[in-house]
């Protein structure tokens, strides 16, 4: 790399000594103590636990108070529905019943709700009376509407 | 060699130099040294607010595990002994209950005998609910728990200590459990006051 070098000079005064290198270093250096700053400044600690035990503890409710066994049976979500619509406003949930891992039997999302890339998901498995195994997951996600 | 000492002499004429010791001064060493302090300050403070938040951070971590084994033992235990409710009020300490649950059998399946015999200890010996839930003697609680009436969930039952207004740290904590068939919203705040 060439280096140009610019000298200073004042009769009988203190001498300067400005070079292109020293800038870029000078540059280079800022820039990466702000980039820093800004990087730790901003860092979010997020964390999706509440909603993962959200999720688990809707599907157990719904469970134990039958509404999972009303959609996979009767293909009913009011209750299911009702439930979803009680979360917070700042919840969004969506729930689906699967006959097997990939066979979706029915499915409810919360009112006024949009899907999201970040989300919890719960898996619970339930044996309704006539002893047919059912799959639901619950999919909860934070509402971007309320939250903005 | 003549040119040698004329340089000389030139050297030993020079005003400036008489009796005074040589330094090195640039604008060079003066604008490395004025980005050198600023950097070290700028560290330092980053430092100062770096550690203070570390020890929020590690107050908050107390607060918050303390308050999610709280909740999780009254909603996924019975309690040890099981049948601590039959224990009499006045003798309700760390000995005599190791810790307290609200369900029976079932996972956020609450037993209502238990949350009424919980609340009557609320009332008679709130310190005591405290430390067997394991709540630090630095923090209080508050939990309500709202029934569903089908259109909405309205208070059934409420227990701790309400939060006070010079109340610094505050964790709130939503779970859901079941009680007689229907759905129960339980609102548990661990918080600490000034």
């Amino acid at each position: 790399m060439s280096v140009k070098i610019r000298m200073l000079f004042r009769s009988h005064k203190n001498g300067a000594l400005f070079t292109i290198d020293a800038i870029i270093a000078l540059l280079a250096v800022i820039s990466v103590i702000t980039s820093a700053f800004v990087m730790l400044h901003n860092r979010e600690y997020r964390s999706l636990g509440d909603e993962a035990v959200m999720s688990y503890d809707s599907l157990s409710v719904l469970e134990e108070t039958k509404a999972l066994h009303l959609m996979a049976e009767l293909n009913d979500t009011s209750s299911a529905s009702l439930f979803l619509d009680s979360l917070p406003s700042q919840i969004c949930a969506e729930l689906t019943v699967f006959t097997q891992p990939n066979i979706s039997v029915a499915s409810v999302k919360k009112s006024g709700c949009t899907g999201s890339d970040e989300l919890s998901v719960g898996r619970s498995v339930f044996i309704t009376a006539d002893k047919s195994t059912y799959y639901a997951e619950m999919k909860i996600w934070k509402n971007q509407t309320q939250s903005n | 060699m003549r040119l040698h000492d004329n340089l000389l002499e030139n050297v030993k004429n020079n005003e400036g130099m008489k009796g005074s010791k040589g330094q090195f001064f640039s604008v060079d060493a003066i604008f490395a040294s004025i980005i050198f302090i600023l950097i070290i300050l700028s560290v330092q403070s980053y430092w100062d607010y770096s550690m203070e938040k570390i020890n929020y951070a590690g107050s908050r971590e107390e607060l918050e595990a303390s308050s999610r084994n709280a909740i999780n033992l009254l909603l996924l235990s019975g309690g040890v002994p099981s049948n601590w409710t039959e224990i009499n009020s006045s003798s309700f300490n760390q000995s005599s209950v190791q810790s307290i649950g609200l369900i029976n059998s079932d996972q956020l399946i609450l037993d209502s005998s238990k949350i009424d015999k919980f609340l009557q200890i609320n009332t008679t010996n709130y310190n005591a609910l405290k430390n067997i839930m394991g709540i630090p003697e630095k923090y209080e609680f508050e939990i309500k728990f709202y029934r569903w009436n089908e259109t909405d969930y309205v208070l059934y039952a409420y227990a701790g200590s309400a939060l006070l207004d010079n109340a610094t740290d505050v964790v709130n904590i939503n779970r859901y459990a079941v009680l007689n068939n229907t759905w129960m919203r339980i609102s548990f705040r661990g918080w600490e006051a000034q």
